[in-house]
């Protein structure tokens, strides 16, 4: 996969400044497991580590699904749930209580990292639906700790719409 | 196991938040053209305040041929979008993608 988009950077340089955005589903980057070989793979936890070593030079975003994966068993809908996400993929320490952050990995860069959100709990399923108040939280506290990222990405304008733009309009207040 | 990845080619994006500033860039993912690709969305329900819009999504032919819904694109809306300063992206992939044939091609 490195390979694919060091490539695919080469072949939209030659057509033109385009952006490149890697979009994660299950391979989530997560501190409680190994971090398996960038030429086998064979594990989903952690399989875009060594691609974003190898390839983050090709990649201006990481949009990272902040709903579905496993993050040290809390609820998906929680503060903490969020945060966890967040510390994994900087690479800062998790909440993971027996894990330190992954050894010769520098994370996400906060200048690279959108985090993606549903926009109501009828979008996907009921237990990965946030909320606004929760999404409110999770800023203000990115905001106390001096972390930042880029944004938010919704899933999808459809759900968000008939959900009144409820998470959208906290985003960007 | 199966992995899905979406590469989403962008004509431009957001600009980065300013640091220590709560993040408020917003991308709207647009769940758009027919019924065999995403589907929900056939008017302009992306919110209004919103930066880019990502369009969802483009497939992957056996071949490895990126395949859109040409029928369904949805040029009004981007034009639209574009005019009022949102960024347009292009999502690949979609929840069933594989990208084996990519690779391979």
């Amino acid at each position: 996969m490195a390979n694919l988009i060091l490539d695919l950077r080469r072949q939209l340089n030659a057509i033109g400044r385009k952006y490149l955005v890697v979009t994660s589903d299950c391979i989530a980057v997560y501190q409680g497991v190994a971090v398996p070989d960038a030429d086998k793979g064979g594990q989903p936890f952690n399989y875009l580590v060594p691609v974003i070593t190898l390839a983050d030079s090709a990649i201006d975003y990481y949009q990272v699904k902040a709903y579905s994966n496993w993050y040290d068993g809390y609820d998906h809908t929680s503060l903490l749930y969020l945060q966890d996400v967040y510390l994994n993929w900087r690479n800062l320490q998790g909440y993971c209580p027996d894990c330190k952050p992954i050894a010769g990995f520098r994370g996400v860069a906060q200048n690279k990292l959108m985090m993606g959100v549903v926009g109501s709990a009828d979008a996907r399923k009921p237990i990965e639906y946030a909320g606004p108040g929760i999404i409110k939280s999770f800023k203000t506290w990115l905001y106390s700790k001096g972390y930042d990222m880029v944004g938010f990405n919704v899933w999808n304008s459809h759900w968000d719409y008939l959900n009144g733009n409820q998470i959208s309009s906290t985003i960007v207040n | 196991m199966k992995i899905v990845i979406f590469v989403s080619i962008v004509s431009l994006l957001f600009t980065a938040s300013q640091v220590n500033a709560a993040p408020t860039a917003l991308t709207m993912s647009y769940c758009g053209f027919g019924a065999f690709y995403c589907g929900d969305s056939y008017n302009d329900d992306v919110y209004s305040r919103s930066n880019s819009v990502l369009l969802s999504y483009a497939l992957i032919a056996g071949n490895g041929a990126i395949i859109i819904d040409a029928d369904n694109y949805p040029k009004n809306l981007v034009t639209t979008w574009r005019n009022t300063g949102k960024r347009v992206l292009l999502s690949i992939g979609g929840p069933s993608a594989d990208w084996t044939h990519v690779y391979e091609s």
